[in-house]
């Protein structure tokens, strides 16, 4: 036997041998309760079973400390097996212990069999408890027939009463097989950071509570079309007939409910999901209720019992199992035994509470009927809830274990506002620096920090003014001018142009010493026309780099549309320095920029952030230079791939849009990649922000074809591994490529779907645990076209190259041979995997892939290629 | 809902003050803020024990650390970097001085948030490549075919050679392969002086380089070593001048091209941060 069968055998007999104890107390209860105290007391006895199965769970959590699933299975069946045996002996005695045996199956089944799916949730991934459950609860289902059936058998030898003996001897037998069969291993849980610990169980505890509304409503549905169908029945069978009519319609259900079990259940879920494979049974309520509430046709009843008896018991019943694996157990243990309590048996005493009082308004079995399939069009609207919750908590568990990266600076209010000008009036430079720079986040530089005693956090808080002085700070600083730090002294001189100081003292400071100073005089005085001024803007404009400087900085004080001309040769003067500070000014005053030539500074990394700044400033009309030159095939690479997180950074509408558009086209591998990130970034920042899905979608189909391919050829490449480092290389490139193709579906996955943790998803398939990839499964299940879904898995997935190839159905590439291989890596878009190839085939003297090397040098290739395929080709001759 | 923006802002004013931090972006920050436990140590407790991986970097707010290396680190440093990125067991006890207080960044998630904040990676890659300027890799001896010009793979075996390139993935150097271009001089040429900003390595493929120092020194670069990098990576003057000795073929990867590269693949940067601190962990204290 092996370990999957042993994980399926084992607790599937332990479930078979719970159930043949119950089928074997409930016959006896059914048959001395009716025997003894009629009908009339049903309604008290399920409230009696449900106040008694809460009040156990809680006694048992409360002061037993069993919190361990097994042990608690454990607990109430041997719980079983003692009260089961003193009803045993005492049912004899008095008619009215048939209402405790009959409250007692119920609660022992309350009980034990929550527990039971309690336990065997903690030793399964979503995965394993999609492939196994279905098998585990063909157990029970079986043991529901068997015990039904020996039931029978006894029924007709001894009296009703010792079928309890029967059944406590049953449960003693499903005690030393829970003690044994039941596993004692859980698996590993997907850790939580300890910090969002709380956080995921308040999310897990309304998950569980959405999931018990779920059960209220499904239990309400099919309780009201059971008895719709019981009333149908005994309305038009003959009373003498009911006994075999109910006996082989149960019979036949059992059999079909045992097949779909074993045979459609598990590859229903891996179809269609948990979601999916739950809506059939409230369809199929909903659809035969409403046909018998408007026909009276008895089909439709029976359509109604078929789908109940075949799928309650197996699907529905594994369906409902499967929702609660990804709540983690430390909210499952306990509140799964509660949900389970209350959802089956509230929702029994709902509908019972409807009958009641329909009866008493003369309803009859269409009305009810009617009302059985309007609970079903509940059910499926509550599922319709339950499945993104599902997904969701899937999400949430994943995200609890991870960094967040959700985190925004916080907006600067009064509170805020005072704690950092309490910094900024800070003596200790370092904390005074840094509050400014927050206070600069939210435009708010305190004009008193100027009077701040250290000259470096003036000299930064001038740095950080936007635009033009505002008049507040112009006072302030104009108070200065006699400052020792010229460049204090220069933005005072600045600040008093505009506030009107004596030009004269101003006019004098055109022979400071200090490049910033006269600068900034040059400046204040470029309003006055003079030439003599305008030359000597002029000389600074051409002077060092600190004058240069000194001139771009005393422009930012004055940004107007005389110094565009200035700006704009300092710009090209070669210098960083001096083009950081212009760019500076810019972004302050974007009227003065002209986006083509702040273009190529996107290029450099140490000035793309400044050049960045301009363009946001710019907005539309920076737009429109980005995406022409990103439409534009000569705008060098250096550039072009840059633009698209620069385009991103203007957070227009049109940016996503363009760029989403852009996207399949896009040759360049690395600017196709920024493009996704660019798009990635602008979603994560506002989900809601519109984006046509499909050119996105048709990038997908792209990358995952991609992701097949060289998963594909990279199976394929590894039987042909001869100890060449050359193959090793190709391989390793394979892999690689497989990669970057599945990191591109996910990242495209995630740009339409930014709320539904696709990130965590990619990472969990990285990481390659059970657990995690089970959840990441689940979610790509939920986001990714079906026809996609399938595919990418198969690439993620540790497979054999077979199977593999089965699962990527078309979407793997063909390849005959070696040569045929080779050929297609050789037409690969890869140009770095082309290269390697071209240098194999000559290393190995392939001549007879001599045309496709030729057929494949392209001629306007990268030169690094044609050089490639070039040595090939004279080696393979040489 | 507990609103935690004051938290946050105190804290990302904290990190602001850290030298490390300065270049950082403040969104970065409020991320790096947000993943952060805050820790205190009274006066004399073990911060971390010897023989131990340190479990996370410690950016210390107040007090004082005696570190393995028997540094003393005060308030705006950062303790652990070099142990976390080296993944070496402690070789003594980290140890509060005076009672401390400290920013905890758990050591499994400093990859995701570096991964996330280029910004931080690249601060943190230039500072630990300005504490090695001066250090020697050992030579790695071309054997390469010296085709002319190199062919795609003979660049990308260079590289790979390369111990700060060694881990990189395929993916990352062949972008590198790309981007580099290969640069030939003359006997008797200056390739840099000291004072000028380094801006790109030169991998030598043949011929010979002299390295001299102000004091007269002089140390022989030939195939298969790097000229500059440290200085490149961090973004600093040299400090010595280089000069070609006999005519020199080499492969320049420019400053701008490997951050572009590291921009796209941060495993690579990360990788070279490893390298980094298992150079300065190697090191005599």
């Amino acid at each position: 036997m092996t370990a999957v069968d042993r994980r399926v055998v084992a607790p599937a007999f332990v479930l078979f041998a719970i159930l043949v104890a119950h089928s074997l107390l409930e016959t006896a209860r059914d048959a001395l309760f009716l025997a003894r105290l009629g009908p009339h007391l049903l309604a008290a006895a399920y409230v009696a079973m449900a106040s008694a199965a809460l009040l156990a769970i809680a006694a048992v959590r409360r002061w037993a400390r069993l919190r361990d699933p097994r042990r608690v299975l454990i607990a109430f069946l041997a719980v079983a097996v003692a009260g089961t045996t003193a009803i045993a002996a005492t049912i004899a005695a008095s008619p009215s212990l048939a209402f405790v045996l009959y409250v007692w199956t119920g609660f022992i089944a309350t009980l034990v069999v929550p527990s039971f799916w309690t336990a065997i949730d903690r030793s399964s991934a979503v995965g394993d408890a999609k492939r196994v459950f279905g098998a585990i609860g063909a157990g029970g289902v079986l043991g529901a027939m068997v015990g039904s059936a020996i039931a029978g058998v006894l029924g007709r030898l001894v009296p009703a009463h010792f079928l309890v003996t029967a059944g406590a001897l049953a449960f003693a037998l499903a005690t030393v097989a829970a003690i044994t069969l039941v596993p004692r291993t859980s698996i590993a849980e997907i850790p939580a950071k300890r910090a969002h610990v709380e956080g995921l169980s308040r999310k897990s505890r309304r998950y569980v509570r959405a999931l018990l509304g779920f059960a209220i409503v499904s239990t309400f549905a099919l309780t009201l079309g059971d008895l719709v169908f019981k009333r149908v029945i005994a309305e038009r069978i003959d009373a003498s007939e009911l006994a075999v009519t109910f006996g082989v319609i149960y019979t036949g259900l059992n059999t079909i409910g045992l097949v779909i079990q074993l045979a459609v259940t598990p590859r229903l879920f891996a179809r269609w999901g948990v979601g999916g494979a739950l809506t059939v049974l409230p369809l199929i309520l909903v659809a035969s209720g409403f046909g018998f509430a408007m026909t009276g046709a008895l089909v439709a009843v029976i359509a109604l019992k078929l789908g109940d008896g075949g799928l309650r018991h197996s699907l529905h019943r594994v369906g409902s199992e499967i929702l609660y694996v990804p709540v983690p157990s430390r909210v499952r243990d306990g509140g799964k035994l509660v949900a389970d309590a209350i959802g089956q048996r509230g929702g029994q005493a709902i509908a019972a509470l409807v009958v009641f009082a329909t009866a008493a308004l003369g309803a009859t079995a269409r009305d009810i009927a009617a009302i059985a399939a309007a609970g079903g069009v509940v059910w499926l609207v509550v599922l319709w809830f339950v499945r993104r919750a599902y997904v969701a908590q899937f999400r949430d568990t994943l995200q609890a274990g991870e960094i967040r990266r959700d985190v925004a600076i916080p907006s600067l209010d009064a509170d805020a506002i005072a704690l950092l000008s309490e910094s900024v009036a800070c003596p200790d430079e370092v904390e005074a620096l840094a509050a400014l720079d927050l206070l600069a986040h939210g435009s708010r530089i305190p004009p008193l920090v100027f009077f701040h005693p250290q000259p470096s956090v003036v000299r930064h808080a001038l740095a950080l003014l936007e635009g033009e002085l505002p008049p507040e700070t112009a006072r302030v600083l104009s108070h200065l001018v006699e400052h020792a730090d010229p460049k204090i002294r220069a933005a005072a001189i600045a600040a008093s142009f505009r506030t009107g100081a004596d030009r004269g003292r101003l006019a004098n400071a055109l022979a400071d010493p200090h490049p910033e100073v006269r600068a900034a005089a040059l400046v204040g005085l470029a309003g006055d026309g003079r030439r003599d001024i305008a030359t000597a803007i002029d000389a600074l404009a051409l002077g060092s780099t600190a004058e240069r400087l000194a001139l771009a900085e005393a422009i930012g004080f004055a940004p107007t549309a005389r110094f565009r001309r200035v700006l704009d040769d300092l710009l090209a003067c070669g210098d960083a320095a001096v083009a950081r500070q212009v760019l500076h000014v810019l972004a302050r005053a974007p009227a003065l920029a002209e986006p083509r030539r702040v273009l190529p500074f996107v290029a450099d990394p140490q000035l793309r952030g400044d050049a960045r700044r301009v363009f946001q400033a710019l907005g539309r009309r920076g737009l429109e230079v980005l995406v022409g030159a990103l439409d534009d095939p000569w705008t060098p690479l250096a550039v072009r791939r840059h633009l698209p997180r620069t385009i991103s950074r203007l957070a227009l509408p049109d940016a996503a849009k363009v760029l989403a558009t852009r996207l399949p086209h896009e040759s360049d591998g690395r600017t196709e990649l920024k493009i996704l990130r660019a798009l990635g970034r602008l979603r994560a920042d506002d989900p809601k922000l519109a984006i046509d899905p499909a050119p996105l979608l048709e990038y997908l189909r792209r990358a995952v074809r991609d992701a097949a391919r060289y998963a594909t050829f990279a199976d394929a490449m590894r039987d042909e591994r001869d100890g060449s480092p050359t193959v090793d290389l190709i391989c390793e490139i394979l892999v690689d490529k497989r990669r970057t193709a599945v990191e591109r579906a996910f990242r495209t996955l995630g740009i339409l779907h930014p709320r539904d943790g696709v990130r965590s998803a990619y990472d969990a398939f990285a990481i390659g645990d059970d657990a995690r990839v089970g959840a990441a499964r689940e979610i790509l299940a939920a986001v990714a076209p079906s026809e996609i879904a399938g595919p990418l898995v198969a690439v993620v997935d540790d497979l054999t190259p077979d199977q593999r190839r089965a699962r990527l159905g078309d979407f793997a590439p063909v390849a005959a041979d070696r040569d045929a291989l080779l050929a297609a890596l050789l037409a690969d878009p890869s140009e770095s995997l082309r290269c390697v190839v071209a240098g194999y085939i000559a290393e190995r003297k392939l001549v007879g892939l001599e045309p496709d090397l030729e057929r494949m040098r392209t001629a306007d290739g990268p030169s690094l290629v044609m050089r490639a395929f070039d040595q090939a080709l004279e080696s393979l001759h040489g | 809902m507990v609103d935690e923006s004051p938290r946050v802002l105190r804290r990302v004013l904290a990190l602001r003050t850290f030298d490390v931090l300065g270049t950082a972006e403040l969104a970065e920050l409020a991320m790096l803020a947000e993943n952060m436990t805050e820790a205190s140590f009274t006066a004399g407790s073990v911060i971390a024990p010897a023989g131990a991986r340190l479990r996370a970097l410690h950016f210390i707010l107040d007090g004082e650390v005696a570190t393995p290396r028997r540094e003393r680190l005060g308030a705006r440093r950062v303790f652990g970097v070099l142990d976390v990125f080296a993944r070496r067991e402690l070789s003594a006890p980290a140890i509060a001085v005076r009672d401390t207080r400290t920013f905890e960044l758990q050591a499994a998630d400093v990859k995701e948030i570096l991964d996330e904040n280029f910004g931080v990676l690249r601060a943190l890659l230039q500072e630990l490549a300005r504490r090695v300027v001066g250090y020697a890799l050992p030579a790695t001896t071309w054997v390469g075919s010296l085709a002319r010009p190199l062919g795609f793979v003979d660049r990308l075996t260079l590289l790979r050679r390369q111990p700060m390139y060694a881990s990189a993935t395929f993916d990352a150097l062949a972008m590198l392969a790309h981007a580099c271009e290969e640069v030939a001089f003359l006997p008797g040429t200056t390739i840099a002086r000291p004072g000028d900003t380094a801006n790109a390595v030169y991998t030598m493929v043949e011929g010979s380089i002299h390295a001299r120092g102000d004091d007269g020194s002089i140390r022989v670069l030939g195939s298969g070593e790097s000229v500059a990098l440290f200085e490149t990576l961090a973004a600093a003057p040299h400090s010595l001048t280089f000069e070609a000795r006999t005519p020199v073929r080499a492969l320049k990867q420019s400053s701008a091209a490997i951050l572009d590269v590291i921009e796209d693949h941060t495993d690579l940067g990360l990788a070279m941060i490893g390298e980094l601190a298992r150079l300065l962990t190697e090191s005599p204290a």
